[in-house]
């Protein structure tokens, strides 16, 4: 019965997808079909019912169905009963055409109902929703019998199984990936149409926005469901599935930069579109990376026949994207209106050569081994060495632009304003790299980043500084009233600068974990004490519980310092009995200076075998995470009313 | 000049801070340890020797540590592991051979980028919109006003921008449809060389390394006629493919060679408690005379499997002729000889060895 309603609710969605291609076409009216409101109904209704009736199925242990068998057992967690709706090919594809619904709901509430590009974009929309629903509906159809239907399931995968992340890494992933359909949609739209111009950006500026930054925070959360769950002591490993996910970030990030020179300048029109295919496409790409089991991985959990399917789309969606921006490159297209490299468009073109030589360098490293063995069968290996030289050197740029470039005048910097600004932020830089080598380390990597981070953030609060006391000089505000009066106006520009003030964290994190990680392998029996860079940890008892899904062994590790004690640890080898699987469960003490972190190896009546790992500043990256997230959330947070009140203040005065 | 004094320090600071850089100590801790993460772990997924917790990457740390000792430079140690895995087992692509290319290409990529920004510098007026222009007069008036820009260079620019508004519209150009031939072309070829590759890496390759090429999965495959080094070569390319790694374990331990069987064994220990595995690895452990070990592995062999037949024959041997217990070895025998499909001369043996276990 669920399964019935459930490949129903499909039917219906992917009824609806078409539908939507086809009401919004332009008609001789310009108006859309009157039912498209209808067919737009059928879309979130039926996706909607599709994700409730794998929900239910899965609450509802019906082993009929043949993904629930696979997935779920009696015993599993109702959290991670919920989480399994997309830990596999087919609900994930579920959750997928889920979330693809939701923008394409939002896309067409926010339409003006006569206008040809937000109709072409819902018919874009209606055609990538098509395909996904298809799948659905043929190849990969969640609802499928079990050829037995047996008593109990063998349950989810074991590591999805072990960490509440997993129940919103995913999501927030799809949130991000998905939303990327819209400004691809919107692109399409205006190249079919003609239009030229940057109309189709102002369109879609919230919601590469907001797709940006749950991409971001899916990324994040990723790195750090593997620290905290597989137990190897890091948090990115270059694994294709990473990079799959990674690459759309890169140029999705070089298009809300070079977008910001369109609408201001109205150049690099022709470079938008291609860098919104280009993301689009890598979506489509990484999604095949990671669902069709081309490649193994840690995330290749399946093997199916929608990796063929998923080739074919990405192929029709590259070849017919591109062929169609030739084809209006002389309507798109502008002529150059750069004045001078030396001015914020020339920083912004900086910025775009990098994230995309970065993207290129890890799309190739990527893909290189599969090309290398398809054609001549031979086996190369590109791992993090390769990653960890291109992606250096180009960060660090990075970074001295991401300093240099908000100050910099648009149009021509002549150089006394440029030292104008940059004089105090450098002094700043220099003096914190200072600091660190005389007190710290004089490590090249963690002393450069230092200085170059400092100099990101010292050069944007001096920026704020000097534009608020300007502010309140011709007026009765304070300076820091005034600061944030400029920051909620020109809340575009703030966003971005709190969203870099992010990434230096991010950086300076990235660099010390990966200098200053320490890392030892112990023995312990029960009772006896190992020292590892200033710490002690005793090995105090073993523990073992029985939970409805695991057996769970572990030892309590008590942890001290200098003689005072600090926490007890209890990392855990926990046995999944449905997949007769082990996973370690790592255990963490979380400190201001350095997290220390435990994973066991071995438990059994010998005593223990551990991995110790010493990680530095760890707490910074995911909060550096996090305030990326909120520079994204930043502009959309200030609503209409606050806009409109603030146009008013400025016509009064 | 106070500025300049100010310029001059921070100079100063940046010339001091360098020295202080260049002669600090930058190296990357431990030299076995910066070996490991060049080397890729042969039975994990996408990990470094160091990253890896398998005993197989502990195995190869220790090894590489002990040529350290020994005196072998970086190079050395690795063209030892290249020698004896191949090329894949180095993480770092090196610039040579057929990793060559990923050097060579983002550093072609870079250089045409830079030569594309270097070109586009504006030559003269072109047609724009007029909101573009109407932004850039707003936004000149704003840049002059903050001390941006000087009033002469501003009103320089705003001719320009003035000449754009009366520029005329572009025009199509002739070339178009060769323009978009030859788009299309280049992406199709692209494209289809890596649906060529991909389609061919599924077909081909139905046992394949980090290419699952399991697009369809043909169900098990016969294994006879495939040498012990293709499989060799099939399982270091799928550490994770326990089935392959057993089957290539159960031929070694078939043809008496323990001391290549029993690393296969242990690596599958490794991953799960696999009744085979622990009763064959029990087995060799009795013949290698430490009958204690040898019954620790085949019952636990009986606690994953506990009708397990060879695990039982095996363990009532150990238990009679290697820790002298005839009771503990009594029942197991019975067990042995209640199955039907045992071989007449174990039946043989067994019956005997019951009689013996019974008279005790």
């Amino acid at each position: 019965m669920t399964a019935a309603i459930g490949y129903s609710a499909v039917i219906v969605a992917l009824a609806s997808s078409i539908a939507i291609v086809v009401g919004s076409m332009r008609r001789r009216s310009g108006l859309p079909a009157p039912w498209l409101r209808w067919a737009m109904i059928g879309l979130v209704t039926g996706s909607l019912t599709a994700m409730v009736a794998l929900q239910f199925a899965l609450i509802s242990h019906d082993f009929s169905i043949a993904y629930v068998a696979d997935n779920h057992a009696r015993s599993t967690p109702l959290l991670f009963t919920i989480a399994s709706a997309w830990a596999a090919l087919e609900g994930s594809l579920v959750l997928w055409g889920l979330v693809l619904a939701g923008y394409t709901w939002w896309v067409w509430t926010k339409a003006d109902r006569g206008n040809p590009m937000s109709l072409g974009a819902l018919a874009v929309m209606g055609a990538v929703a098509s395909f996904f629903f298809g799948l659905l509906a043929t190849a990969s159809n969640p609802f499928a019998a079990s050829a037995i239907t047996p008593l109990d399931g063998v349950g989810p995968n074991p590591l999805l199984e072990n960490n509440i992340l997993m129940a919103v890494h995913p999501p927030l992933l799809y949130m991000g990936l998905v939303g990327l359909t819209v400004p691809f949609a919107f692109a399409i739209a205006a190249l079919v149409d003609g239009t030229s111009g940057s109309a189709w950006l102002e369109r879609t500026r919230n919601t590469t926005l907001v797709a940006w930054g749950f991409l971001t925070a899916g990324i994040t959360l990723g790195a750090l469901w593997s620290y905290a769950v597989l137990g190897w002591g890091g948090y990115w490993a270059w694994d294709p599935v990473e990079n799959a996910s990674f690459l759309p970030w890169l140029t999705a990030t070089a298009f809300i930069h070079s977008s910001i020179v369109q609408r201001r300048r109205g150049m690099l029109a022709a470079w938008n579109m291609t860098l919104v295919i280009t993301t689009f496409a890598l979506t489509i790409f990484g999604t095949f990376l990671t669902r069709s089991g081309v490649i193994a991985s840690v995330h290749s959990f399946t093997q199916s026949a929608v990796g063929p399917a998923l080739l074919v789309f990405f192929t029709v969606v590259t070849l017919g994207s591109f062929a169609l921006l030739v084809t209006r490159l002389h309507v798109v297209a502008g002529a150059p209106r750069l004045e001078s490299l030396a001015s914020r468009e020339g920083v912004f073109l900086a910025n775009n050569l990098l994230l995309t030589l970065f993207a290129f360098a890890v799309l190739m490293g990527t893909t290189y081994p599969l090309l290398v063995e398809a054609f001549s069968s031979d086996q190369v290996s590109v791992g993090r060495p390769f990653f960890d030289r291109a992606a250096v050197p180009l960060s660090l740029v990075l970074l001295v632009a991401m300093g240099l470039g908000p100050v910099t005048p648009y149009r021509v910097a002549t150089a006394t304003v440029t030292w104008e600004r940059l004089r105090s932020p450098v002094r700043i830089a220099v003096a914190a790299g200072l600091a660190t080598a005389l007190l710290a380390t004089r490590h090249w990597g963690a002393v450069l980043v230092v200085v170059l981070a400092t100099f990101v953030v010292s050069s944007m609060v001096r920026h704020l500084w000097w534009l608020a006391r300007r502010a309140a000089a011709g007026s009765e505000r304070s300076v820091p009233a005034a600061a944030w009066r400029l920051m909620r106006r020109d809340s575009g520009y703030w966003g971005g600068q709190i969203a870099h003030f992010g990434v230096a964290l991010v950086a300076v994190a990235l660099t010390m974990s990966t200098v200053f990680a320490e890392k030892a392998e112990v023995s312990l029996e029960l009772g006896e004490t190992a020292s590892f860079g200033g710490y002690e940890l005793t090995y105090e008892a073993p523990f073992s519980r029985n939970e409805a899904n695991r057996t769970v062994v572990g030892a309590e590790l008590s942890l001290s310092r200098h003689g005072e004690r600090l926490v007890t640890l209890r990392p855990s080898i926990n046995t999944y009995t449905g997949r007769r699987q082990s996973v370690p469960s790592p255990a963490l003490r979380v400190g201001l200076t350095e997290d220390f972190y435990v994973s066991l190896t071995r438990i059994d009546g010998g005593g223990i075998s551990a991995d110790l790992f010493r990680n530095p500043l760890m707490w910074m990256l995911w909060v550096g995470g996090f305030v990326i997230v909120g520079g994204a959330a930043w502009p959309l947070t200030v609503g209409r009313k606050e806009r409109e009140a603030d146009a008013e203040e400025l016509v009064r005065a | 000049m106070p500025r300049r004094l100010g310029a001059l320090a921070t100079a100063l600071a940046a010339v001091v801070l360098a020295v202080m850089v260049f002669t600090g100590d930058s190296s990357a801790g431990d030299r076995g340890e910066a070996l490991g993460a060049r080397l890729r772990c042969p039975v994990c997924q996408s990990e470094s020797v160091a990253d890896s917790t398998s005993q197989t990457a502990r195995d190869i740390q220790s090894l590489i540590d002990e040529q350290i000792a020994a005196g072998s430079s970086d190079g050395e140690i690795i063209d030892f592991f290249v020698a004896r895995y191949g090329e894949w087992i180095v993480l770092d692509a090196p610039a040579k051979g057929r990793t060559l290319v990923l050097w060579i290409l983002p550093v072609v990529a870079a250089g045409g980028g830079i030569a594309v920004i270097a070109s586009r510098r504006r030559r003269g007026a072109s047609a724009v919109a007029s909101e573009v222009i109407e932004e850039d007069r707003r936004d000149l008036a704003r840049q002059v006003e903050m001390g941006e820009l000087d009033d002469a260079a501003a009103s320089k620019l705003l001719s320009t921008y003035e000449a754009e508004t009366k520029a005329p519209p572009p025009q199509p150009t002739s070339s178009r449809g060769s323009r978009v031939a030859a788009g299309v072309t280049v992406m199709a070829v692209a494209i289809g060389a890596v649906g060529f590759a991909v389609v061919r890496s599924s077909e081909a390759r139905p046992v394949g390394g980090l290419l699952t090429g399991g697009i369809v999965d043909d169900g098990p495959r016969d294994l006879s006629n495939v040498t012990n080094e293709e499989l060799e070569a099939v399982v270091a390319a799928n550490p994770e493919v326990i089935p392959m790694r057993l089957a290539l374990a159960r031929r070694y331990f078939n043809e008496g060679d323990f001391s290549a069987a029993l690393p296969h064994y242990l690596a599958v220990l490794e991953k799960e408690a696999d009744p085979e595995a622990l009763a064959n690895v029990g087995w060799m452990v009795y013949l290698n005379d430490s009958p204690d070990t040898a019954a620790a592995y085949l019952e636990r062999s009986l606690d994953a499997a506990p009708d397990y037949t060879q695990a039982q024959w095996f363990l009532a041997n150990v238990r009679l002729f290697g820790l002298d217990d005839p009771e503990g070895a009594a029942p197991l025998l019975r067990q042995v000889l209640a199955t039907n499909d045992v071989p007449d001369e174990v039946r043989q043996e067994a019956e005997s060895m019951l009689a013996e276990a019974t008279a005790s």
